[in-house]
């Protein structure tokens, strides 16, 4: 009995987030929260449409020489094609190994779709270059991954300026509150760090927890939010998200190679290979060594070409 | 004399045939040819290295057991030499032209610059390990599916298995057998040439000595070429002029039909935008329509064998073996697939899947279970002792 109640319990939590979250994304401005607050920097826009998980906006700061850039440096963890390395195969892990292998390019009913379009816009331009094109400062990239035949851009329009788009937004106090149920990305930190826009960038989930002296005027009145946007971001995002944005929230700067620290952990951090393939190596070196002894095994060839079959 | 020459050979093949008793012969060819297509499926599944250098090893251990010493069976070193080339093209190409997949730099090229409508395209420039390992699996992929085929080619005589062409494809492989035959012919051709060429004292290099080379050489393969038709003509080669031209017409059109639907149906398999019926119902078409094209042209030839190989239940094994392989991998491929691809970004080790790992040792059993081949030292043994001079210890 405990244990549905405790199930019912935890279906609840998660069904309220999923509604706040939902409420909170279906109004436009809420959609401008994650944006960069200036004319600088990238504005990121990420919908992984039938993979799971709604529309993410982020702000890449600062300049980016391409659109793996910028999203890289709004946090997400990049993964292009293996063979032609300008191809984008996957963002934040999705689509993962079960439906695209990376190895070959992506078909054209799976893939990530780049569009461009202005802050504050009304409709989604289709690019015609990829990744490697230079975004746009003050202008938004939208990633959209595409299930089928048409073209499908992201499902919120793009975020718009901010009413007072000066580097200092000190007025906007009651936008927070406002806009404190934001989609998978809360700014606890905007009001009270007007000038960094670095803090914009990574700031779901654990973030709270780590730029600390800065959260906490608005640690109280968003308590609960917080813990609607956690629980919601762990239930539509997975684990991925939520380590990507951990590391990147601590310097508010661009988070560059989120992979790279994953991957030099798997390789370096636990010493040596794993069993498994010193195992494979084992077993090819044993068969090889086989074939080796087997042809030294046999008579000498010069007693010619007899026998032929 | 004849006993302890016996006893040294015995106890050499011993650890080669399983137990005593096994006469060696030739297996079907067409049984290799499927073990080794079976096992080059299994290749083309995966990146994983491990998994790659575990089929070398066992198509390597298979060929060096079960190789015999006939003059097409050599030259399994020169597969092996040509995997290491097509993996060492691949690695220096990626290095040139696209090293920046992702963070481990190793080193970094000077870079040429490029206008700005070639964007995405680099020459020189960072050289990633990512880049470097990417390069590299995809190479020992293709190394290992050239590896074998020649594990095949080294295996099955060639000849022995163009006998077993079906009937339809007759003249195909008739003039296959002419060119597998005349082949040497022309190498033997081209030094007789040179030899003659020296002898009136017309030597040196360049284009006029290839000139004066090739022109007789053309000469001769034409004139050998004309008599073999003749000769071939004569014994009744060729000829299907009892055949209705209305069946000849409904064959050629039954297998060119299938072949295109083979293609077609092949292109809708693999690239998934295009409407499903276009896919594998299409294959399915088109290779029946190929079968039936094949079985109908094949009823009007009255073709006789000479001493057909035989298929039985050890052919049935070896080739049960290679499938295995494949079906092993496939199933790998479904239950976990990322272990057949090793993930580069993030940079982890190749780990080893157990599926498809036992799949490939499966397929090295045809070291055992296939009879052993026919050695030089049988042919001297089978001699009565007075006339075999090698016979005395």
């Amino acid at each position: 009995m405990t244990r549905h109640r405790r199930h019912a319990s935890l279906l609840a939590a998660v069904l309220l987030a999923a509604g706040s979250w939902l409420a909170a994304g279906s109004t436009p401005a809420a959609a401008a929260s994650g944006a960069c607050p200036g004319t600088t920097g990238v504005t990121v826009v990420v919908d992984y449409q039938a993979l799971g998980g709604g529309p993410v906006v982020r702000c890449a700061p600062g300049s980016v020489s391409s659109g793996f850039e910028a999203l890289k440096a709004a946090g997400f963890a990049v993964e292009p094609q293996q063979d032609q390395s300008h191809f984008l195969c996957r963002i934040d892990g999705k689509p993962g190994p079960d439906r695209e292998d990376c190895l070959g390019t992506p078909p054209g009913n799976a893939y990530w779709a780049y569009w461009h379009a202005e802050r504050g816009g009304s409709k989604w331009i289709y690019n015609p270059w990829g990744a490697d094109h230079k975004p746009e400062q003050g202008g938004v990239d939208g990633w959209s991954f595409q299930s089928g035949g048409t073209a499908v851009p992201p499902r919120i329009p793009p975020p718009a300026l901010p009413p007072a788009a000066t580097p200092k937004p000190t007025p906007p106090t009651p936008r927070p509150t406002a806009t404190a149920t934001a989609t998978a990305t809360p700014r606890p930190t905007t009001s009270a760090r007007p000038t960094a826009s670095g803090p914009s960038t990574a700031t779901s989930t654990a973030s709270p927890s780590q730029s600390g002296p800065a959260s906490t005027p608005t640690g109280s009145p968003a308590g609960s939010p917080f813990a609607s946007a956690v629980a919601s971001d762990a239930a539509t995002g997975p684990p991925d998200t939520a380590g990507s944005s951990a590391s990147g929230s601590p310097e508010g700067a661009g988070v560059v190679g989120n992979g790279s620290d994953g991957g030099s952990a798997s390789l370096t951090s636990t010493g040596g290979p794993p069993i498994g393939t010193l195992i494979g190596v084992a077993l090819v070196i044993l068969v090889a060594a086989g074939a080796l002894s087997a042809r030294r095994r046999r008579p000498a060839d010069g007693a010619g070409g007899g026998g032929g079959g | 004399m004849v006993p302890a020459g016996a006893v040294v050979a015995d106890s050499r093949r011993a650890s080669i045939t399983l137990g005593t008793g096994r006469l060696p012969r030739a297996l079907h060819p067409v049984a290799w040819w499927i073990w080794a297509i079976g096992l080059a499926t299994a290749a083309s599944r995966t990146t994983n290295p491990l998994l790659l250098g575990l089929i070398i090893a066992v198509a390597a251990f298979v060929v060096s057991e079960r190789r015999s010493d006939a003059p097409w069976a050599r030259g399994f070193r020169g597969y092996l030499i040509a995997g290491l080339v097509i993996v060492v093209l691949r690695v220096v190409y990626r290095i040139l032209f696209g090293g920046d997949y992702g963070d481990h730099i190793l080193v970094t090229l000077p870079e040429v610059p490029l206008p700005d409508w070639a964007v995405g395209v680099s020459i020189g420039g960072v050289v990633t390990l990512e880049s470097v390992l990417a390069a590299a699996y995809d190479g020992l992929r293709l190394a290992t599916l050239i590896i074998c085929i020649g594990a095949a080619n080294v295996l099955a005589d060639p000849r022995r298995l163009l006998r077993s062409v079906p009937s339809a494809l007759y003249e195909l492989g008739a003039t296959l057998v002419v060119a597998v035959s005349v082949a040497p012919q022309l190498a033997e051709s081209v030094g007789r040439v040179r030899r003659a060429r020296r002898l009136r004292g017309g030597g040196g290099r360049g284009m006029r000595a290839l000139i004066g080379i090739l022109i007789p050489v053309l000469e001769d393969a034409l004139h050998r070429s004309l008599a073999l038709a003749a000769a071939m003509d004569s014994r009744g080669y060729g000829r299907s002029a009892h055949v209705p031209l209305r069946t000849r017409r409904l064959t050629g059109a039954l297998v060119i039909g299938g072949l295109i639907g083979i293609c077609v149906g092949a292109y809708g398999v693999l690239d998934e935008t295009v409407p499903p019926i276009l896919g594998l119902p299409m294959l399915l078409a088109g290779t029946t329509a190929a079968i039936a094209g094949f079985a109908i042209g094949g009823r009007r030839l009255d073709r006789t064998t000479y001493r057909p190989d035989p298929w039985g239940g050890t052919e049935t094994l070896v080739a049960a073996t290679g499938i295995a392989a494949a079906v092993a991998m496939f199933v790998a491929g479904i239950a976990d697939p990322a272990s057949l691809q090793p993930s580069l970004i993030p940079l982890g080790w190749p780990g080893l899947a157990p599926i498809a790992t036992i799949g490939i040792l499966v397929a090295a059993l045809p070291a055992w279970l296939a009879p052993p081949v026919r050695m030089p030292a049988d042919v001297a043994l089978s001699l009565p002792a007075a006339s075999a001079p090698g016979a005395r210890p």
